[in-house]
C-alpha cells in the first residue's frame, strides 16, 4: 500500500494545487489501484480503475489553463526541452509518469510539428508491482533464459511485467541493457531510475529503439537487451540484427494474444523470422491479471 | 547654534542631491543588469536549450553581479514552483522586488517575458525576450543620454538650495 500511495503521489504532484488537493482526497482503493488520471478540458476528471474509466470529483470541471499548468509542472517549466515527444504526443516526467497530449496540432508541411490549446491529458501511473512476475519467471529461466515477447493490449500491465522481468533477471546475475525510449521502464529522471530495474542494468533513455539496440550491443556487451513496445519495421529489424548476435531479447508487444500477432502484418514477420522463442500473454479477467505462457515458432 | 543648524540643512540638502543623482546611476545599472540577464537567458535556450530554472540558476551564481539578489530570490520563490506557475513567479519577483530600481513600464515588460518562458519553443521564447531587451534598451538610451547631466543637476540643486537656506536661516 505504502508504494502503491507514492506511485500515486507521484502522478498526483503533476496536478495544479487545486486539482492535487482533490485527488489527495479520495479514497485507498483509488489511491492503490488506480492506472491512469484523465483530464479533459470542460469534463470532470477520472480515474481508469481495473481497466475501467471512472467519473471523479462530478463537480471539478477541468479548464484549459490547468492541463496547461499540468505540462508546465510536468516539464519543470521548460516545454521546449521536450519538444521532439511533445512532437510525439507524449512527456515523460519526473517518477516515469507518462502524459499523453492532445489538443490542436501544429503542422508543417504534413508533419506534427507541436501540440497547443490542450484540450485532454492521460497521466499514466507506473506501477512497481514486485512479485507480479513470480508465476511465470521459473518457467521463463527454466533450461535458460530465451528471447521472450511480452503480449497484452494497452494497458493491460506489458510494462509493469517488463519492469519486474528485468529486475529478476538483472539480479539473477544476467548483464542487461534496456533501450527505454520514454523513461518508462526505469523511471529515469535526470539520470537516476525512479524503478529498481536490477543491480546489472544499464539503461539507456531517449534513442529510439531501433537505434538504441545498434548502440546498446556496441556499447555494454549485454547478455540480454530488453525495450518496450515493438510498433515499427524498424524495431524488429533492430531485434532480428540483436538476435543474430547472439543476444536474448525480452520486449513487448500490443496484442490480444499470439494468435492475433498472427494475424497482423507487422508481426507476423516477428514471428516468422523466429525472433522471439517464447510469449507472455497477458490476460485481464475481472481485474485480475493472468500470465500464461506459450511456446512459439 | 544658528550656524551648526545652517550647515546641518546645507549638509542634508547636498546629500538629498547627491542621493537623487546616485539612484539614477542605480536605476541605469538595473537596466543594464536585466539586458545582461535577458541576453544570457537567450543565448542559453537558443544554444543548449537549457531549462529555464537552471537558467535562473546560472544567473544567481554570477558572482559579483548587480541582479545577484534578485535572482536569488527568484530562485527561492521556484521551489515553490507547482503551486505557482513560472508566470506567476517570474511576475511576482518582477513586480514586488525592491532590490532593483525600474519604472512600473519596464517592469510590465518585464513580466510580459514572464509568459512566454518554458511555455513555448525557443524561438518564440527568444522572441518575446528580444521584444523585451529592444524597449529596454530603448529605456536605457533615454536615460543615458541625460544621466550624466540631471545627475549634475540633483547634486547641484542640492547644493545651492543647502548652501542657500543656510545663508537665510545665518
Amino acid at each position: 500500500m505504502q508504494n502503491a500511495a507514492q506511485e500515486y503521489l507521484r502522478a498526483v504532484r503533476l496536478l495544479p494545487p487545486g486539482l492535487r488537493a482533490e485527488f489527495l482526497g479520495l479514497s485507498d482503493e483509488v489511491v492503490e489501484k488506480a492506472e491512469e488520471i484523465r483530464l479533459r478540458a470542460g469534463r470532470a476528471p477520472t480515474v481508469v480503475l481495473d481497466g475501467g474509466e471512472t467519473e471523479i470529483l462530478p463537480g471539478h470541471t477541468v479548464t484549459a489553463a490547468e492541463l496547461q499548468l499540468v505540462l508546465e509542472i510536468s516539464t519543470r517549466a521548460s516545454a521546449h526541452t521536450y519538444s521532439d515527444s511533445i512532437r510525439a504526443g507524449y512527456v515523460t516526467a519526473e517518477g516515469g509518469c507518462r502524459l499523453g497530449l492532445c489538443g490542436t496540432a501544429v503542422t508543417e508541411g504534413n508533419r506534427i510539428s507541436g501540440i497547443r490549446r490542450l484540450s485532454s491529458v492521460c497521466i499514466r501511473i507506473p506501477r512497481e508491482k514486485r512479485g507480479c512476475a513470480d508465476g511465470v519467471f521459473p518457467e521463463l529461466t527454466c533450461g535458460g533464459f530465451r528471447s521472450t515477447l511480452i503480449v497484452s493490449p494497452p494497458g493491460g500491465g506489458k510494462t509493469t511485467l517488463l519492469r519486474e522481468l528485468v529486475r529478476l533477471l538483472s539480479d539473477g546475475g544476467k548483464r542487461i541493457s534496456l533501450a527505454d525510449e520514454r523513461c518508462e521502464v526505469a523511471g529515469t529522471f535526470e539520470g537516476q531510475p525512479c524503478f529498481d530495474v536490477g543491480a546489472r542494468t544499464d539503461v539507456l533513455t531517449g534513442a529510439p529503439k531501433s537505434e538504441g539496440v545498434f548502440l546498446l550491443l556496441r556499447a555494454m556487451a549485454p547478455q540480454i537487451i530488453a525495450f518496450d513496445e515493438i510498433t515499427a519495421p524498424a524495431d524488429i529489424e533492430a531485434a532480428w540484427t540483436a538476435s543474430n548476435c547472439g543476444v536474448a531479447l525480452l520486449a513487448t508487444a500490443h496484442g490480444a494474444g499470439v494468435r492475433d500477432l498472427f494475424e497482423r502484418e507487422l508481426y507476423k514477420k516477428l514471428i516468422e523470422k523466429n525472433i522471439f522463442d517464447r510469449a507472455v500473454v497477458i490476460e485481464n479477467r475481472n481485474g485480475k491479471r493472468l500470465y500464461a505462457v506459450e511456446e512459439l515458432g | 547654534m544658528r550656524i551648526i543648524g545652517a550647515l546641518l540643512l546645507a549638509v542634508a540638502c547636498t546629500l538629498f542631491g547627491l542621493g537623487q543623482a546616485r539612484r539614477l546611476y542605480f536605476h541605469k545599472s538595473c537596466l543594464e543588469g536585466f539586458l545582461d540577464a535577458l541576453r544570457y537567458m537567450d543565448a542559453e535556450l537558443k544554444n543548449s536549450s537549457e531549462p529555464v530554472p537552471d537558467i535562473f540558476g546560472e544567473l544567481k551564481s554570477r558572482g559579483d553581479w548587480k541582479l545577484c539578489e534578485f535572482f536569488r530570490k527568484l530562485c527561492l520563490r521556484m521551489e515553490n514552483f507547482g503551486e505557482e506557475s513560472l508566470a506567476d513567479i517570474w511576475s511576482g519577483c518582477v513586480m514586488e522586488e525592491e532590490s532593483v530600481r525600474l519604472t512600473p513600464s519596464e517592469r510590465r515588460e518585464l513580466c510580459r517575458v514572464g509568459a512566454y518562458l518554458g511555455k513555448f519553443s525557443e524561438d518564440d521564447q527568444s522572441e518575446a525576450i528580444q521584444a523585451c531587451v529592444s524597449h529596454l534598451n530603448d529605456a536605457l538610451r533615454e536615460l543615458s543620454e541625460g544621466a550624466r547631466e540631471k545627475a549634475k543637476l540633483y547634486t547641484g540643486l542640492g547644493i545651492t538650495a543647502g548652501l542657500m537656506l543656510a545663508t537665510v536661516l545665518i
